[in-house]
């Protein structure tokens, strides 16, 4: 049977005096079989013809169901920025009760964020097609950063009740839209934020969904820092705490955990690359270039790959793989001359040359070879006087999963 | 004790409205493709037996096939390569070592 606005109603009621977080998320979602019902119901509903429903629950709620309507009625006749607006009321009005109320409620918050966010999308998407200009993703994430504050500011629930449990939720909501407006400095303020406060519960006690989605953001803005180690690090937690199913997060994860491990020496497995082809379309070519010190072959998949990475952000981190690469090269070099001590600087120029790498005077393998000794990736050093290079005995191509800061120097 | 609070099963919501713009472009983008996002979880919470954790066997994550996490390998130096570009640079040894003997004698 078809839900009416009173039944509606009723059912907002039981779910509040229930203290049924996820029943009131359902009832708030415009997609629910309901909101079909009572758009029907209503015809044109407009703010005017549903005045008259004021006062009969308690507030805001009654407010908050109308402006359901309202927005069921707007999605209904794909007017999305209009939806998107009254969205925007009603996690207003939301708020109003949210911040009087304990962690039961996160559940409706985090769908009728989730809800603004999409509806926001929408609209931005639906004005650039009718080449109009939209914002709703900024002011989307403006509502958003504030009811992160409203979880924050809860100073009177016990603590296992609180609606701090909601932080990483919705900070995870945040930085996606910051993301999707690139105007990721924003989130700047609300990570202080969450830094500077030692009284929310470590991050391993919320749900996996919260911690993977907020390390993954975590581990984008280090990486777009280049802060590699920190980046590193909570990409590889993300990774890891990942569901499996989601594979396509997964993936999403590993395109710049891939890179960051490669500097560290880290090459993916064929086991790695056989679950994820996207990613070994990206990386395959790079890591063999790598483990044979094929400088050519690097080059080369730079020079086809470089439009993508620049459009995911990875040619720098690429660009800088290639000395490992080239360390590879060198290895060759020490391996062929029966890992020597002693193996004249004309040997590495000419390892560049045969590899490919046409117009290299001597002088640039000196340079290079100096190059690789400063960084730590050969030990030794360079008689100048006698164009020589003179190799530790032990280890001069130390493992590069051995360097103590494999990040310090790149 | 986080359960009731951060219940997050239920799907995004999809609104009608989005439903043509966003077939029309996952037609043409997909995975890593520009605009591409980290999607929302349908499932708030799970445990290690559904994560990599599970392979690991109590190793750290990352910590590569030397530390027992097959997804990564650290030890790949080849000693033994055997292609064109070995024997070109051998050939180019022996070249240079011989003429480096003829300077010096």
């Amino acid at each position: 049977m078809p839900m009416d606005f009173s039944t509606f109603l009723t059912q907002i009621n039981d779910a509040l005096n229930a203290e049924n977080g996820p029943n009131l998320a359902y009832l708030l979602r415009p997609t629910s079989p309901h909101g079909k019902d009572l758009v029907k119901g209503f015809r044109s509903p407009t703010p005017a013809t549903l005045a008259h429903f004021k006062g009969s629950i308690m507030s805001p709620w009654d407010e908050i169901a109308i402006q359901y309507v309202l927005i069921c009625s707007h999605i209904a006749r794909l007017r999305p920025g209009e939806a998107f607006k009254e969205q925007s009321q009603l996690v207003s009005l939301f708020s109003r009760f949210f911040i009087e109320n304990r962690g039961w409620t996160l559940p409706a918050l985090f769908s009728i964020l989730r809800d603004l966010r999409d509806l926001a999308h929408d609209a931005d998407w639906h004005a650039k097609v009718h080449s109009e200009q939209s914002e709703c993703m900024v002011e989307a994430a403006r509502i958003v950063a504030k009811a992160f504050s409203n979880c924050m500011t809860d100073r009177n629930s016990p603590p296992d009740e609180s609606r701090k449990w909601g932080v990483y939720y919705v900070v995870g909501l945040a930085m996606k839209c910051y993301f999707k407006v690139r105007r990721i400095s924003l989130t700047k303020n609300i990570i202080k934020v969450l830094d500077n406060n030692a009284d929310i519960p470590s991050l391993e006690m919320y749900p996996r969904s919260h911690q993977v989605t907020y390390r993954y953001y975590i581990g984008m803005l280090s990486f777009l820092n280049e802060e590699y180690a920190k980046a590193e690090q909570e990409l590889t937690l993300a990774f890891y705490h990942c569901h499996i199913a989601a594979h396509e997060n997964q993936a999403r994860i590993l395109a710049y955990l891939i890179p960051l491990r490669i500097l560290r020496g880290h090459l993916p497995s064929d086991e790695l690359m056989h679950r994820f082809p996207i990613l070994a379309d990206i990386f395959a070519p790079f890591v063999a270039a790598i483990r044979t010190g094929d400088i050519a072959g690097f080059d080369r998949a730079l020079e086809q790959r470089e439009a993508r990475l620049i459009e995911l952000n990875l040619l720098l981190t690429l660009e800088k793989a290639r000395e490992l690469c080239l360390r590879g090269l060198f290895r060759r070099v020490w391996v062929a001359s029966a890992k020597g001590t002693r193996i004249p600087l004309s040997m590495f120029h000419c390892a560049l040359r045969i590899s490919g790498i046409k117009d290299v005077e001597l002088e640039e393998a000196e340079c290079l070879v100096a190059n690789m000794v400063y960084k730590g990736f050969m030990r030794g050093y360079i008689s100048h006087e006698k164009q020589m290079v003179v190799l530790a005995a032990t280890n001069p191509f130390p493992r590069l999963a051995d360097r103590a800061a494999p990040f310090a120097l790149m | 004790m986080s359960s009731s609070a951060a219940a997050s099963s239920s799907k995004p919501a999809e609104t009608k409205t989005a439903e043509k713009p966003k077939e029309a472009r996952q037609a043409q983008l997909g995975v890593l493709e520009e605009d591409d996002e980290f999607e929302e979880f349908p499932v708030a919470d799970w445990d290690d037996a559904q994560t990599d954790l599970a392979h690991l066997g109590g190793a750290a994550p990352g910590a590569a096939k030397s530390g027992g996490d097959k997804l990564w390998e650290d030890n790949w130096d080849d000693d033994d390569i055997e292609d064109e570009f070995s024997v070109q640079l051998r050939n180019e040894l022996t070249k240079t070592s011989k003429g480096g003997d003829a300077m010096e004698h």
